[in-house]
């Protein structure tokens, strides 16, 4: 997960501390969605170990918007219509360079979300699936990923 | 006395019956087995039991609030506006007819788009009523204004072309008479319409209360302040499915309840008449 901010920042966020500021409105996702429990669950993190827990009350109630979809919520801060917004690093990493502002999440009260590949049971092509997931396994399809914003596990 | 047809013509009438007979019983029952699949698959303990989640209250009230709202001012502000329209013609009149339909051919989500590019913190006109400190997107206000603008051609024009048909002889009369244009309006003229006037509202509300695409666009998705049932039976499918169902089932209800008063309501005007 990542903080992403409007290009021009308009709530004039530093800092992850800063996301509790009365008056300061985000954007995440619900929790019925992965993203939406990754953001919760970094937010918790980062209670825990950093902010505390007034930290992380103030910052849900500065939530406007719970979407139904990450997209939507990059959307909200590319706009402008909100001062940060919780998305996927790959996210922020796709997006042209410039349009958004970004604060990152210690990477041990991050939520790290796996991605995993397989070939299927009932497959009818599974030389040729097979082929795919070594390639993307290997050092070339790693390689594609980290240029999206993915890590290596 | 015994009427003899040829044999062709009472085949083809009982071919006639039977074939109205199953396009009946298609329509109702393509339009009547979905609803009551929603019934079925919840049991009623589940289903009280889950009204008492906090999210299901909250999306009740603030449905109910924000739709009588929608609907008195669309009443409220659209009966004159209709009248005018209808009795009066005025330079753009055209525009102002085409405008009413809009809302009606535009994708709900592209009416929120529009709302928040207008009114939005960054919009339009909204960077001017936020630097003196007013908030308009993500507000209940917000889902208000989004529920009038998609829900309100329901209302105008059917206001609109009730007014029209009325014979303004009727009005006319009533002046000379010696009743005021107020007068007039109120005791000759709304009495008309008002069983016409009735099924707009309903149908207004039957729109705003289902609103989903411009509320989330515009007004956002927060329990309590902007998540109405539409929404929250979205965000329940994809999370706590018996809430989905639950609110589904309210929806349902709810509809049901109003058709039946509307129903119960122009029957006795009727008899009135």
């Amino acid at each position: 997960m990542i903080v992403i901010l409007p290009a021009s920042n308009p709530a004039n966020i530093q800092s992850l501390s800063d996301l509790s500021k009365s008056g300061v409105k985000i954007a995440m996702a619900a929790d019925t969605v992965p993203v939406g429990i990754a953001t919760n669950a970094a937010i918790a993190n980062l209670a825990n170990s950093t902010y505390g827990q007034d930290w992380k009350t103030a910052t849900m109630a500065n939530v406007v918007s719970y979407e139904t979809s990450e997209p939507s919520v990059a959307t909200k801060v590319s706009l402008g219509e909100v001062d940060a917004g919780f998305v996927y690093e790959s996210t922020a990493a796709a997006a042209a360079s410039g349009t958004y502002q970004t604060i990152t999440i210690p990477k041990k009260d991050n939520y790290l979300q796996t991605y995993s590949i397989a070939i299927l049971k009932d497959g009818t092509n599974k030389a040729v699936a097979q082929e795919f997931e070594q390639f993307m396994l290997s050092s070339a399809g790693q390689n594609i990923l980290q240029q999206y914003g993915f890590r290596t596990p | 006395m015994i009427v003899w047809k040829p044999r062709s013509v009472q085949i083809k009438k009982k071919l006639a019956l039977v074939g109205a007979g199953i396009l009946i019983a298609a329509v109702t029952l393509y339009l009547f087995l979905p609803i009551l699949a929603v019934f079925l698959r919840i049991t009623p303990e589940q289903f009280f039991q889950t009204l008492q989640d906090p999210n299901v209250i909250s999306a009740l009230w603030l449905s109910l609030f924000t739709t009588a709202i929608t609907l008195t001012i669309v009443i409220l502000i659209g009966t004159p506006f209709a009248y005018f329209h209808s009795r009066y013609s005025y330079p753009g009149k055209v525009i102002v007819d085409t405008l009413i339909d809009l809302p009606l051919v535009l994708p709900p989500a592209v009416a929120g788009v529009a709302l928040l590019m207008l009114y939005g913190r960054v919009g339009l006109l909204g960077k001017y009523f936020n630097m003196v400190g007013i908030q308009i997107a993500f507000t209940t206000l917000a889902v208000i204004m989004a529920q009038i603008f998609v829900a309100s051609p329901f209302y105008l024009r059917q206001a609109k072309s009730l007014f029209e048909q009325i014979d303004p002889a009727y009005e006319q009369t009533s002046r000379t008479l010696g009743a005021s244009p107020v007068r007039t309006l109120f005791l000759v003229t709304l009495p008309m319409t008002t069983s016409g006037l009735i099924s707009g509202a309903v149908m207004t509300f039957g729109r705003a209360l289902g609103e989903f695409g411009a509320t989330i666009m515009f007004a956002g998705n927060v329990p309590g302040t902007t998540q109405t049932m539409p929404l929250a039976v979205y965000v329940g499918m994809q999370g706590d499915f018996y809430v989905g169902l639950t609110i589904s089932i309210l929806l349902v209800i709810i509809s049901f309840a109003i058709m039946i008063a509307v129903r119960l309501i122009q029957k006795r005007e009727e008899q009135h008449a």
